[in-house]
């Protein structure tokens, strides 16, 4: 089985590597022929597919878990950091979703980019990221899950800026990269805090230790920071973390801005896969977590309050991927919701529910750009229904499943987080529930808001539009086909079914065995209104985007102009970017160029700063104010340095 | 005599290149940078075979020959340097139209120089190396002398330079008033109490020092000095110099222990003020070259910030954690100090342009070799995961946070917000450097770079590998990113 684990990552990184070879090549000027290259592509997501199965079906007689040891990568006195591999349920789930949507993601891709150049190399750095996304769910340690965690932001800042001669495009790919960053640094602060305190950075060794007398004790001990418990800080750094990868508030500004990759690749990356990584990070500690209702409370507000907040900004998007872009923000905060509730299986289960529905929607979406000739703005599309019908249907099936219209997947799933942070029994949860509840209604409004767009009423473009060739509508459609049945994994028993997917993940729960029993049994008739009025507001948003977009048209457009400030400021995200650039872009670079540029520099040294390229001009000034005037300055700052350390230190 | 066998592969080599010039005449003497190289990878492969003995402290010359695994490092890697910029510097003067043996004859003396000036515990010793390899950059600054730059930063480096010597033979008498003794052992048996005189000492060192490692706000001629100079030449400056005084201020500081308690913040905001003003200021150059310059100031923050928890971390049996951590830094950024250089001095044109970064568009398909050996020294400097960088600088953030920790008050944790801090800044800053080489259209007209020999590619790519190697690979005889840790807390212990 250890070698069926191996093979995964491996296979896809031999696919890498053969394409980065024929991109190489291709380079050079030699011709590679195309279907070679799309072969490689897609037979090593294929094979580690078929590998991951292989591992899901061992997965029980091998006790629940799988481990094999590639090497030891750091060994320093109680330091020990080995490349170790391991996968148990959860991971099991993760690698089905990465291999088995990634492949279908790869076969569409190879209609998709179809008149690009270089499409190995696309192709490669698409393999190369589905290997460190493999990476990042099967560590056995934090230490590999952070390479996973790096290498896919690399891959995904790689195949954003795909068309790199487009300057805002690589800008976009940059973005994503600084602010991701901006993320790691807490997470590398956890980490190294995590090793200080349980001396592991295995996942085993740190549940061991967590729930141990004395790893509790220690963990639930007082930190010294603001009085927050071990756990807490912990908790809340790997989150801080979490909220860059899987773009949450506020690190959310760089999702929108990474649409200008590829099609596809927002399917793959930012929609289906690397964006949950960090709801995967926090399902796979959640022992930690379920020492910290502080960590946890956090989650499920900023989780709640960014898929309210992210929906309202969808409302007003004309791009229909940035709709898509804001919508997918608004679902990660759904999933994060779920397993801030500490009821892991919840969250995970809309990660495997929305990777169907979004890549559906995103392959959908790929293929109207692709038929009306790389035209983003709904408001020239319109009347595709005739045109793209099996776009259009699977495009609806899956609008429908992510509106929570039953019995669809994206019902059974957004029913369950909704529920668990509802019975959470903290106001954490019922914050959190209360933006979810809310956000449901934006959810079904700005979804048929873009079906009505796009496929409603007559074509208001100028291209010709026609139906994408096989290989992009039937990979939409078995997405779409999954979206609409996946949801019968996780039937809840009050409505007959058995929760297959929670008992799945059930050895990974701490708590399983009695989830809230304080509501004891109001339980029942909690669930079953909460489920009532979730639904009535999915069709509640379903008739409104009907109501404005096909039946009164010129109903929107009233609308936002007796309120145009507020919809401008929608409009405009919020301006939550300008404020970032006025707030900490625009000081850092003005520091560095008006104070140490200017003051220290240029004021001491004047003109020198240009330095070889003005050797004139500096002769120049070198004559008139002399050699000796400028190296005083130097001396004299020398001396006073000098003065000031003697000053200090003796007086 | 066993204990010299590095120094005299040097003055050999030396000697040799000399004697041959002689004999050439004006007509020069091509041969003199492949012997100046080797020469140098010689007296590296003496230093290694000396690794094992030196685990026992020896001494020679009437003490002031001192052979112990700390020296032996730093002379490995000043070493190391020399023999790299060996390899770049034919084609460099070649392309300028020049054919200098005398440059291969200083550089060979320079690292004699900086062997001495580590390998002694004397003080007296220690200045010695110190003048002698100062008076020989001086002169290498100035090795380009149609070029008014380089004219130009020899003539800087030298003045200021003469000041900051002044500065550390006060320090030295001040030390000696109080001691008397220059020898380290007999000044830390002495020095039990601590003293005005000679805490003022001490300070002037720490000045003197710092002036070799570019500390703010002692840095002054460093940017001028550095861009100036020959490429391959401020590559070695910036890399080899750091190792020896790094190494020689250490050795003062361990000797000193009366004095840590008092001087701790001192050297903590001297570190604050140096990576602050290193990062933001390059920041904003135009020049990579430059940009490289404030880098390298940046970098000597960082190593600051690692001899502030040196001084803090009492005086314990076994290896000294913040010791191994500078050391392992000063490992990690030379070799990859040395790869940005190489590639900068190969991209450089005749009359001393296209380093700007426009200059470097669409690289990646003009020399791939040389990109991406940008590009891996690019994330290394900006200690990105899966690099030597990264493992140097989480050593450094080890200490800090084991300080930050054990220590009372909030200094510590200051020190460690200024290492995260310029750490995100840095990245800005290395990231446009790829960004211009993968993202960027080539500039019009193309710079007038011309082919880079099969030699300098090797050495690129074999800086490539080391980094790596270095940051992710497993070991391989004793080396490897853990082998690495191993050999820094040698080092130290």
């Amino acid at each position: 089985m250890g070698t069926a684990l191996s093979l995964i990552p491996l296979a896809l990184l031999a696919g890498a590597a053969l394409n980065g070879f024929f991109s190489l090549w291709s380079a050079r000027g030699r011709s590679v022929s195309r279907t070679l290259v799309h072969v490689v592509a897609c037979a090593a997501p294929l094979f580690a597919f078929a590998m991951a199965i292989q591992v899901w079906r061992g997965l029980g007689e091998a006790g629940g878990r799988i481990t094999t040891q590639w090497f030891e990568w750091i060994a320093v006195g109680d330091l020990r950091i080995g490349l170790d591999l391991t996968a148990d349920a959860l991971t099991c789930v993760m690698l089905l979703v990465i291999t088995g949507i990634g492949s279908l993601i790869h076969i569409y891709s190879t209609a998709y980019m179809h008149e690009e150049e270089g499409f190995a190399r696309y192709f490669s750095a698409l393999n190369l990221f589905t290997f460190f996304m493999t990476i990042l769910v099967l560590g056995k340690n934090l230490a590999v899950l952070f390479v996973g965690w790096e290498g896919v932001g690399l891959c995904s800042y790689l195949l954003i800026g795909y068309w790199w001669k487009d300057s805002e495009k690589a800008t976009a790919g940059m973005k994503a990269f600084v602010v991701n960053r901006v993320g790691d640094f807490g997470f590398l602060i956890a980490l190294f805090l995590l090793w200080r305190t349980a001396g592991t950075l295995d996942f085993a060794g740190i549940q061991a230790y967590a729930t141990s007398e004395a790893g509790r004790a220690t963990l639930l001990g007082p930190s010294g920071i603001l009085g927050a418990s071990v756990a807490t800080l912990i908790g809340l750094l790997l989150f801080w973390g979490a909220t860059g990868k899987s773009a949450q508030i506020p690190l959310y500004v760089w999702l929108p801005d990474a649409m200008a990759g590829p099609t596809p690749v927002s399917a793959l990356i930012h929609a289906a896969t690397m964006v949950t990584a960090g709801v995967y990070m926090v399902a796979r500690l959640n022992f930690l977590y379920a020492l910290s209702p502080v960590a946890q409370g956090t989650i499920m507000v900023v989780a709640g309050v960014t898929s309210l907040f992210a929906g309202v900004m969808a409302l007003a998007q004309t791009d229909i991927k940035k709709v898509l872009a804001y919508s997918t923000i608004s679902q990660i905060g759904y999933m994060m919701l779920g397993v801030g509730t500490g009821y892991v299986a919840a969250g995970m289960f809309h990660v495997v529910t929305h990777a169907f529905f979004k890549a559906a929607l995103f392959l959908g979406s790929g293929s109207v750009i692709h038929a009306c000739h790389h035209e983003q703005d709904m408001r020239h599309m319109g009347g595709l229904r005739k045109k793209m019908p099996w776009t259009c249907a699977a495009m609806t099936l899956s609008a429908a499943a992510m509106a929570g219209v039953p019995p669809l997947s994206g019902f059974f799933s957004k029913d369950e987080i909704l529920w668990r942070a509802f019975s959470h029994g903290t106001m954490a949860g019922k914050i959190g529930w209360l933006c979810g509840f809310l956000g449901a209604l934006l959810t079904a409004f700005y979804m048929f808001r873009l079906i009505f767009m796009t496929f409603g009423g007559s074509y208001r473009g100028h291209a010709h539009p026609h139906e994408v060739p096989k290989p992009m509508w039937m990979t939409q459609g078995a997405l779409a086909l999954g979206a609409a049945i996946v949801g019968f994994l996780g039937v809840p028993h009050i409505l007959g079914g058995h929760d297959i997917f929670g008992h799945y993940l059930a050895p990974i729960i701490p708590d399983f065995a009695q989830p809230h029993a304080a509501h004891g049994e109001h339980a029942i008739a909690v669930e079953w209104s909460l489920m009532a009025w979730s639904v009535v507001m999915g069709l509640a948003g379903i008739s409104a985007a009907w109501w404005a977009y096909v039946k009164k048209p010129e109903l929107p457009g009233r609308v936002t102009a007796k309120i145009p400030k507020l919809h401008a400021l929608v409009r405009d995200k919020f301006r939550v970017d300008e404020a970032y650039t006025a707030t900490v872009v625009r000081p850092t670079e003005s520091l560095a160029r008006q104070v140490v540029l200017r003051g220290v520099d240029q004021g001491l040294i004047e003109g020198i700063v240009n330095g070889l390229g003005s050797v004139a001009r500096l002769l120049g000034r070198v004559l008139s104010f002399g050699q000796t005037g400028l190296l005083r300055g130097y001396v004299g700052i020398m001396i006073l340095g000098a003065l000031l350390l003697l000053l200090s230190v003796l007086g | 005599m066993d204990l010299i066998y590095p120094y005299l592969a040097l003055v050999v080599a030396a000697s040799v290149i000399l004697v041959a010039k002689f004999r050439t005449g004006p007509k020069g003497f091509a041969e003199a940078g492949p012997i100046a190289a080797v020469g140098a990878a010689l007296a590296f492969g003496l230093c290694i075979l000396q690794w094992g003995k030196a685990a026992t402290p020896t001494t020679g010359f009437h003490g002031f020959l001192l052979i112990d695994r700390l020296g032996v490092l730093a002379s490995a890697l000043a070493c190391l340097a020399g023999a790299v910029t060996a390899v770049l510097l034919p084609h460099h003067l070649q392309r300028a139209g020049k054919d200098r043996a005398e440059v291969y004859v200083l550089l060979l003396l320079v690292i004699a120089g900086m062997m001495a000036m580590v390998q002694t515990d004397h003080l007296v010793g220690a200045f010695v190396g110190l003048e002698t390899l100062s008076v020989g950059l001086y002169a290498l600054s100035a090795a380009l002398r149609e070029r008014r730059a380089s004219v130009e930063a020899g003539l800087k480096y030298f003045l200021t330079g003469a000041f900051a010597s002044g500065i550390l033979v006060f320090g030295l008498a001040l030390v000696y008033g109080a001691a008397g003794s220059f020898s380290l052992p007999v000044i830390e048996a002495k020095l039990v109490e601590s003293s005005g005189l000679a805490l003022a000492g001490i300070l002037l060192l720490l000045v003197g020092f710092g002036f070799k490692l570019s500390a703010v706000p002692f840095h002054m001629w460093a940017p001028d000095v550095y861009e100036g100079a020959p490429t391959p030449i401020t590559g070695f400056m910036s890399t080899a110099v750091k190792v020896v005084a790094a190494t020689a201020l250490l050795r003062v500081l361990d000797a000193t222990p009366a004095f840590s308690g008092q001087i701790v913040e001192a050297v903590g905001w001297l570190a604050v003020l140096t990576v602050t003003v290193g990062n933001l200021s390059a920041l904003a150059q135009h020049s990579v070259k430059r940009m490289l310059a404030y880098s390298s100031i940046g970098h000597a923050g960082y190593l600051f910030l690692a001899f502030a928890a040196f001084l803090a971390t009492p005086d314990t049996a076994g290896f000294s954690a913040p010791l191994a951590a500078v050391m392992h830094y000063l490992i990690a950024y030379t070799i990859t100090n040395l790869g940005a250089f190489a590639v900068l001095s190969a991209l450089e044109t005749a009359d001393g342009r296209g380093l700007t970064f426009a200059d470097l568009g669409g690289l990646k398909s003009r020399s791939p070799v040389l990109a991406f050996t940008l590009l891996i020294m690019m994330l290394s400097l900006a200690s990105v995961p899966l690099t030597a960088g990264f493992l140097a600088k989480w050593n450094v953030f080890a200490v800090l946070v084991e300080r930050a920790r054990s220590s009372e008050g909030p200094f510590f944790w200051v020190l460690l917000v200024a290492l995260i801090l310029n750490s995100v800044i840095g990245l800005a800053y290395y990231l446009r450097v790829i960004s211009a080489m993968y993202m960027r259209p080539a500039p019009e007209p193309l710079p007038a770079t011309s082919p880079v020999s099969k030699v300098v590619m090797a050495v690129c790519i074999l800086l490539v590998i080391a980094v790596i190697w270095l940051g992710a690979g497993p070991n391989v005889l004793g080396m490897g990113a853990d082998g690495l840790f191993s050999i820094a807390r040698a080092a130290a212990g």
